[in-house]
């Protein structure tokens, strides 16, 4: 039986795909913007200070415990999501307007929603193991981690 | 909602405004706002031309095309400073988007392009509610000056300008901005190098969390301003209060409105020097750039930097970045300071200096640009040094 997270989603949108999961705080302008100027195909975390630095979270659920860093967040996010280079859906434990004003102006400016849920207890979080199968569903705020 | 609002919802002033409209609300709608507020004051982030702002500024162009306007003051981050752009060479021809952004954000009525629009004429006064991007400047907004914004973003920023509207949830609510956690400074004998250490500190340790720090009455605005930038940056903190300092922090009751710390956590000076280095790119060869300015710097502090330039020459192979907004640099130019920039070969430039890719090594006192970019971290007297007499004599 897959187990199913309730939290709130923040955008729209359903999404599945393997789990990369961290504790630290992620910053989205950090760990984006390089990949992004140089035009990558891949998504590799460009935060050095970051456990996930160099790891290419393309395609993947990413999971961390709270948004954080500069203003930029939002569009730099925007700009992963219609690239299509960034992770396929965000769970976090507590989210922000600007991580969520990223993926609200894919979805009503470009029509390409990305779910994002949090208010999901960071211990239920920390429990996904990274490449578990993950469905998230932001217009209900559930994820469903497959066994 | 009102009826007006339901109104520009359905369409009644255009396709464009709608959206950005839809916007707001679904925003305001995820945090717990009741209603949308009236603001005085924003600014955007939505400025800076490299490329990966691409679907953003399709965005803004749309609102530009749309006719829409600004209803209140609003300023952008800075821009590539054109007076050098020999100095910069290929680096402005990254800026691919600059001139369609600059053209837009004019024409919807922005005005000074800067990431310290307080020290311009979109100054707000306390209590006064706003729609500002750039951590750096939202967290002075809130802590500095005690008007409320929400960290926004590019496109939301702009959005709430041209309705002159944000969602009224978060630090537009006094219970919001209640102190979490207390910060304890038992030295005294800190400098501007180490408030912005502990700036760095505290963002990393308080995360999204409301920092309360005791023991820095005596520290100046601008230092305020380092300190708040950096925890803005290793974190995502939107107000700080210091007692005794700040206006909603004139004891340490107010700033916990009556309430008790979660956390207390004492600040030993040891810690400063590991963070310093943590956050330190190392090079053996000596820098081509050097930047002070992030964030910009008010007149006072160009004019503290000036004072130490007198009578000393920048070395010719390395560029020496001041940094400010127009404003400050045309009372600089009306100054006899401006004779000290002249004969030392500094550049005061309008640019931003950590997303201006200067050239490395590069060495800088900004704990932002340090967080952010690959960058050695020093004093501004130990850059000073470097800038006039080589990494030997740092």
């Amino acid at each position: 039986m897959p187990k199913i997270l309730k939290g709130r989603g923040l955008s729209g949108g359903i999404a599945e795909g393997e789990a990369i999961v961290t504790n630290q705080p992620f910053n989205i302008s950090a760990s984006f913007a390089m990949p992004l100027i140089q035009f990558s195909k891949k998504c590799r975390v460009s935060d050095r200070t970051h456990e996930l630095f160099k790891k290419d979270v393309t395609g993947k659920i990413l999971i961390f415990p709270i948004p954080i860093g500069t203003t930029t967040m939002g569009f730099v996010l925007l700009e992963t999501i219609i690239r299509g280079i960034g992770p396929k859906a965000i769970v976090c434990a507590q989210g922000e307007p600007l991580l969520s004003s990223g993926a609200l102006c894919a979805e009503i400016f470009f029509g390409k929603p990305f779910p994002i849920v949090d208010q999901i207890d960071l211990q239920e979080l920390l429990q996904i193991k990274e490449g578990t199968n993950v469905k998230v569903n932001s217009n209900e705020g559930t994820v469903e981690i497959q066994d | 909602m009102t009826k007006k609002e339901e109104e520009i919802l359905t369409g009644s002033q255009g396709e464009i405004c709608s959206k950005l409209l839809r916007l707001l609300v679904k925003l305001g709608d995820s945090f717990g706002a009741d209603k949308l507020i009236q603001i005085k004051s924003a600014h955007t982030v939505l400025n800076f031309g490299l490329n990966f702002v691409n679907a953003a500024a399709k965005i803004l162009n749309q609102v530009a095309k749309a006719g829409l306007k600004v209803k209140v003051r609003t300023s952008a981050d800075p821009i590539v400073d054109m007076t050098y752009k020999d100095t910069l060479g290929n680096i402005s021809k990254l800026f691919v988007l600059q001139d369609q952004l600059i053209r837009d954000l004019t024409d919807i009525g922005v005005k000074s392009f800067t990431c310290t629009p307080y020290y311009t004429d979109n100054c707000p006064n306390f209590g006064d509610h706003c729609a500002w991007a750039e951590s750096s400047a939202v967290i002075y907004l809130n802590s500095v000056i005690g008007a409320r914004s929400n960290r926004e973003g590019g496109v939301i920023d702009i959005a709430s300008a041209v309705l002159g509207k944000t969602p009224n949830y978060g630090l537009h609510l006094k219970e919001n901005r209640k102190g979490q956690i207390l910060f304890k400074v038992p030295f005294k004998n800190w400098d501007t190098f180490d408030l912005t250490t502990i700036g760095l500190y505290i963002g990393e340790t308080a995360g999204s969390k409301i920092p309360v720090i005791q023991g820095l009455e005596k520290m100046s605005t601008d230092d305020l301003k380092n300190l708040g930038a950096a925890s803005a940056a290793s974190g995502a903190v939107a107000l700080i209060h210091v007692v005794g300092r700040t206006p909603e922090a004139n004891t340490l009751e107010e700033a916990f409105q009556n309430d008790k710390p979660e956390e207390i956590i004492e600040i030993e000076r040891a810690i400063l020097k590991e963070i310093k280095e943590k956050y330190s790119t190392e090079w053996s060869n000596p820098p081509r750039n050097i930047g002070i300015g992030c964030p910009q710097l008010s007149k006072d502090e160009v004019i503290t930097i000036l004072k130490k330039l007198k009578g000393k020459t920048i070395l010719p192979e390395i560029n020496f970045w001041i940094c400010c907004c127009e404003e400050v640099r045309n009372e600089i130019k009306n100054s006899p300071y401006w004779e000290i920039v002249e004969q030392s070969g500094a550049k005061l430039a309008t640019l931003c200096p950590m997303l201006t890719p200067l050239p490395r090594p590069y060495i800088t006192n900004s704990g932002k640009t340090c967080f952010y970019t690959s960058a050695t971290y020093r004093s501004l007297d130990d850059c000073i040094r470097i800038a006039t007499g080589g990494l030997n004599h740092a």
